[in-house]
C-alpha cells in the first residue's frame, strides 16, 4: 500500500508550521512479490543420475590361476621351451580396441572401449609370439577383433596371414569364436598350416582335403577351432556348407579378389555359406573396377555398397570396414625397391620375324571387318609377345642376351634372383639356357605336393640361385625374402599383379634392397601396353588416397583396338580386360 | 543399488573424476579383474556446482564433492566388492569412511600439487612423492601411493591383496578407459 502525505504549509512566520491536520490518503497498490530465493548448499547423491553395466561373460569369480578357463574359452597352455615372453617395442603406444562406426549402441560400443589394450592382453593371458609383431600389425589386430565385417588390404609382404591369425587367436581365447573357416587359393593352404604353426600354435587347424566321403566328415567335425579349405574344394562342397546346421562364427577369405566376379559360381557358393562374421584379406581389392570392391562387399556386407556409386561415395561407404597400409608408410626400416627398366631393341632375326607377323596380323585383323573381336587381338598381342621373349625360328632373344650378363654378375656375389614370366614354355627355354646356374621352376605343371621342396631347395641350396616361376602360380603368397633380384621378363596387364610378383621378394624379413629389372622391347607393342600400365597404376590411389576420382580401370576396347591402330567395331561396348 | 556381499578374489576398482569446462564434472569406476579384464563399469552424468557452493565450500568443495558424492555414489552403485579402489585423484579418498576396502591414491607430482589443502611438502623432482596430509604412504608394487591414515589397517590389507597381482600390471592404464568411456557416454 503506498502511503502519501498531504499538508499544507502556512507561510506566515507567527503561526505554526502545520495549521491544517495533514491530509492522508491510502491508496491501493501492486506490489509484484519476487518469492526468496533458496540456494542448497549440499549436493543431493540421490539426484545424481548414473549409468552402469556389467559385462557379459563376468569372469568376476573365476580364478584366473586355475587351470580351467572361463566356459567358453580356449586354455592357452603354458610357455613352451621355443616361444618366448613379448617384449613389446620400447615407445610405441598401447594398441587401443576401438569399436567401429556400425556398432550404435552405446553399450557395445563401450564393452570394446573398456577392454584393455592389445598389450595387456597378450601378456595376460600369457600368449607368445615367435618375434615381436610391429605397431601396426597390432593396429591391424585391434581392427579386425571387434569388426564382424572387415578388409584388411594391406600391401603385400605386410603379414596380412599374421594379423588374421592373431586376432582369431584373441577371439578364440575371449570364447567369441568356436569355428573358423579360412578360404584360401589351393597353393597357399600349406603355407596357412605353417603360419598357424607359427602364431598360434594351440590351435588346432583341420584341412578339408580327400575324398567326397572324408571331406564330408571333416566338414562335420565341431572340436576342431579353424577348418582351412581351398576355393576349389569350397565350390564342390557347397551343397555340404548348406545342409550343415551349425554356422560358422567366422569366415576368413584370402585373397579375396577371387571372388571379384559377382555372378562367378565361386562367388555365389562363398556367399552361401552360414556365418557371422565376414573377413577379407587381399593387396589388390580393385583388379580391374571399382566393380571387385563391391563384389568383395556383397560377401561382407550385402547392401553396403551399390555398383552405381561414384568413387567418392563408395570411399566414404567403405572406410570405417576397410584397412590398407602401404610398406613406405609403416616399414620404414624395409629396404627399398630399385626399378631399374631394360629397354631393349629386337635382335635382326626378332625384328624381321616381328615385323612380319605383326603386318600379317593386322591385315588379317582388318580383314575381319564387323567379326571383328577383342580375341582375335589378344591373339595377336599374345603371338607378338612371344617374338618380343624368343625368335621362334633361331631361338634369338635380346631379353635372355641381357639376362645372362645380369645372372652372371649376381651370382657370383652369391645373390639368388627369381624370374617371372607368363608362359611355362619361355620358363622352360630359360631353365634349359641357364642350366650352369642350376634355376629351379615353379609354375602350374609342378605337381603341388613337389612345390613346397622347391622353395625350401631356392632357400637352403647355394647351388641353386636362379628360380624361374610363372605369374600365375608364384605371385601370391610366397616368401622369397631371401632373393634380392627380381626380373620381369616378361610383362603383365595388371600392375597389381606385377606387384604381387615382386613382393615375394620385398616383404617382411628382407635383408637389403630388392632390385626389380623390368624388360621392355622398344618399338613393340610391349612398348604401347606399357604405357596403358602406367594409366593402370593410378586407379589405386584415387579410391585408396586423396588423388582425384579414378577412370574406369579397366582396358577399354577402344585401347586394345587402339594398340594396332584399329577401330572398335560398331556395335561393342563391353570392357575388355 | 547398494553394493552386495558378492566378494571377488580379484576384483579391482578404478575411480576418477573427470572435469570438463563444457560438460561439468563426472565420475567414472571401473572394475577389472587381475587380467585387466572389465566386470563392470558406472559413471555419472555431469555435476555442477553453484558459484555460491564453490565459494562457501571454498577448498574442501573437492573433498566433498569428489569423494563423499560422487565417489560414494559409484561405489554404491557396484555388484561386486573390489579387493580395493585405486584412484588417481587424491580427493576420492574421501570416500573410504563409506566402504569397507581400502580406497589408494597413486601418487604423481601432478595429484599431490592439485590438492593443496592436502599436501604437506612440494614434491621434489626425483625424490618419492611423499603422502599428502592426513594420509600415509604405501607402495602398490612400486607404485608410489597413499591411504587414508585413519584406516591404519589398510597398509597391510594392501600388501596382502596385492602379492597375487601379475607383476606387469598397469595401474595407471585403466583411467585412460574411463576416460575414453565417459566422454563417449557424454557424447551419446
Amino acid at each position: 500500500m503506498d502511503l502519501r502525505l498531504h499538508c499544507r504549509v502556512s507561510t506566515d512566520n507567527s503561526q505554526p508550521a502545520l495549521v491544517q491536520r495533514p491530509l492522508t490518503h491510502l491508496l491501493p497498490t501492486n506490489w509484484e512479490f519476487h518469492p526468496t530465493k533458496i540456494t542448497s548448499l549440499h549436493f543431493d547423491r540421490r539426484s545424481i543420475t548414473t549409468y552402469g553395466f556389467t559385462f557379459p561373460d563376468s569372469v568376476a569369480n573365476s580364478d584366473p590361476t586355475s587351470d580351467s578357463p572361463p566356459s567358453g574359452e580356449i586354455n592357452i597352455p603354458s610357455a613352451t621351451a621355443t616361444n618366448t615372453r613379448l617384449a613389446f617395442r620400447a615407445g610405441d603406444r598401447p594398441t587401443k580396441i576401438r569399436p567401429p562406426r556400425n556398432i550404435i549402441k552405446l553399450e557395445d560400443r563401450l564393452y570394446y572401449l573398456l577392454q584393455p589394450p592389445l598389450e595387456t592382453i597378450f601378456t595376460n593371458r600369457s600368449l607368445e609370439f615367435p618375434c615381436t609383431p610391429f605397431a601396426y600389425q597390432l593396429e591391424g589386430v585391434g581392427f579386425l577383433y571387434p569388426r564382424h565385417a572387415a578388409i584388411l588390404a594391406d600391401e603385400m609382404g605386410l603379414g596380412k596371414t599374421m594379423q588374421a591369425i592373431t586376432t582369431v587367436r584373441l577371439l578364440a581365447t575371449a570364447g567369441e569364436v568356436r569355428q573358423v573357416l579360412v578360404i584360401c587359393p589351393k597353393p597357399l593352404v600349406t603355407n596357412w598350416q605353417r603360419e598357424f604353426a607359427q602364431w598360434a600354435p594351440e590351435i588346432p587347424v583341420t584341412i578339408i582335403e580327400g575324398n567326397r566321403k572324408r571331406r564330408e566328415w571333416l566338414w562335420n567335425m565341431t572340436d576342431t577351432l579353424v577348418k582351412l579349405a581351398n576355393y576349389e574344394i569350397v565350390m564342390r562342397d557347397k551343397l555340404l556348407l548348406k545342409e550343415m546346421e551349425s554356422s560358422f562364427d567366422l569366415v576368413v577369405l584370402d585373397e579375396a579378389q577371387r571372388i571379384k566376379n559377382q555372378s562367378s559360381a565361386t562367388s555365389r557358393a562363398i556367399r552361401s555359406i552360414k556365418r557371422h562374421r565376414s573377413w577379407a584379406l587381399t593387396g589388390t581389392p580393385i583388379e580391374n573396377s571399382s566393380e571387385d570392391l563391391c563384389s568383395i562387399f556383397d560377401f561382407l556386407s550385402p547392401g553396403t555398397v551399390r555398383r552405381d556409386w561414384k568413387p567418392q561415395r563408395l570411399r566414404q561407404a567403405t572406410e570405417d570396414y576397410l584397412l590398407r597400409r602401404t610398406k613406405r608408410k609403416v616399414l620404414k626400416e624395409l629396404p627399398p625397391i630399385l626399378y631399374r627398366d631394360a629397354q631393349l631393341s629386337l635382335t635382326s632375326e626378332q625384328m624381321k620375324t616381328y615385323q612380319m607377323a605383326e603386318d600379317e596380323g593386322v591385315v588379317r585383323l582388318a580383314e575381319l571387318g564387323g567379326e571383328i573381336t577383342v580375341q582375335h587381338v589378344f591373339e595377336l598381342i599374345l603371338r607378338l609377345k612371344q617374338i618380343c621373349n624368343f625368335d621362334p625360328a633361331t631361338d634369338r632373344s635380346s631379353k635372355f642376351e641381357r639376362l645372362f650378363v645380369d645372372l652372371e654378375e649376381l651370382v657370383a656375389s652369391g645373390e639368388k634372383a627369381i624370374v617371372f614370366s607368363q608362359w611355362v614354355k619361355s620358363l622352360n627355354n630359360l631353365k634349359g639356357r641357364l642350366s650352369s646356374y642350376c634355376p629351379l621352376e615353379y609354375h602350374g605343371k609342378i605337381a603341388t605336393q613337389k612345390r613346397d621342396d622347391v622353395i625350401q631347395k631356392f632357400r637352403d641350396d647355394p647351388r641353386h640361385q636362379v628360380l624361374l616361376i610363372s605369374y600365375g602360380a608364384g605371385s601370391v603368397g610366397l616368401n622369397l625374402q631371401f632373393a634380392s633380384y627380381v626380373f620381369l621378363f616378361d610383362r603383365w596387364w595388371n600392375p597389381a599383379v606385377e606387384d604381387q610378383a615382386i613382393n615375394r621378394a620385398h616383404r617382411i624379413g628382407a635383408k637389403g634392397p630388392v632390385t626389380v629389372t623390368r624388360f621392355l622391347t622398344q618399338g613393340t607393342v610391349e612398348e604401347r601396353i606399357d604405357e596403358v600400365l602406367r594409366q593402370k597404376r593410378k586407379i589405386f590411389d584415387s579410391i585408396f588416397s586423396d588423388n582425384d576420382t579414378p577412370k574406369n580401370a579397366g582396358l577399354s576396347q577402344q585401347e586394345i583396338f587402339g594398340l594396332f591402330d584399329l577401330r572398335v567395331p560398331i556395335g561393342s561396348t563391353k570392357s575388355a580386360a | 543399488m547398494s553394493a552386495s556381499n558378492r566378494k571377488s578374489k580379484n576384483a579391482i576398482g578404478f575411480l576418477t573424476i573427470l572435469e570438463s569446462s563444457e560438460h561439468g564434472i563426472s565420475g567414472g569406476y571401473l572394475l577389472l579383474n587381475s587380467t585387466g579384464r572389465p566386470i563392470e563399469f558406472h559413471c555419472t552424468a555431469p555435476v555442477h556446482p553453484s558459484r555460491t557452493q564453490e565459494i562457501l565450500y571454498g577448498a574442501t568443495l573437492k573433498p566433498y564433492l569428489f569423494g563423499e558424492i560422487l565417489g560414494q555414489t559409484l561405489l554404491s552403485q557396484t555388484q561386486t566388492e573390489p579387493l580395493f579402489v585405486c584412484t588417481n585423484v587424491v580427493e576420492v579418498a574421501t570416500a573410504r569412511p563409506f566402504v569397507s576396502y581400502p580406497i589408494v591414491v597413486l601418487l604423481s607430482e601432478n595429484n599431490v600439487k592439485s590438492a593443496p589443502s592436502l599436501r604437506i611438502d612440494e614434491p621434489t623432482p626425483g625424490q618419492p612423492v611423499p603422502a599428502p596430509l592426513g594420509m600415509v604412504s604405501v607402495q602398490l608394487m612400486n607404485q608410489p601411493a597413499a591411504v587414508l591414515a585413519d584406516h591404519p589397517s589398510d597398509r597391510q590389507l594392501m600388501n596382502d591383496r596385492c602379492k597375487d597381482l601379475h607383476e606387469s600390471f598397469d595401474f595407471h592404464e585403466p583411467f585412460e578407459r574411463i576416460r575414453d568411456a565417459v566422454e563417449e557416454a557424454q557424447n551419446e
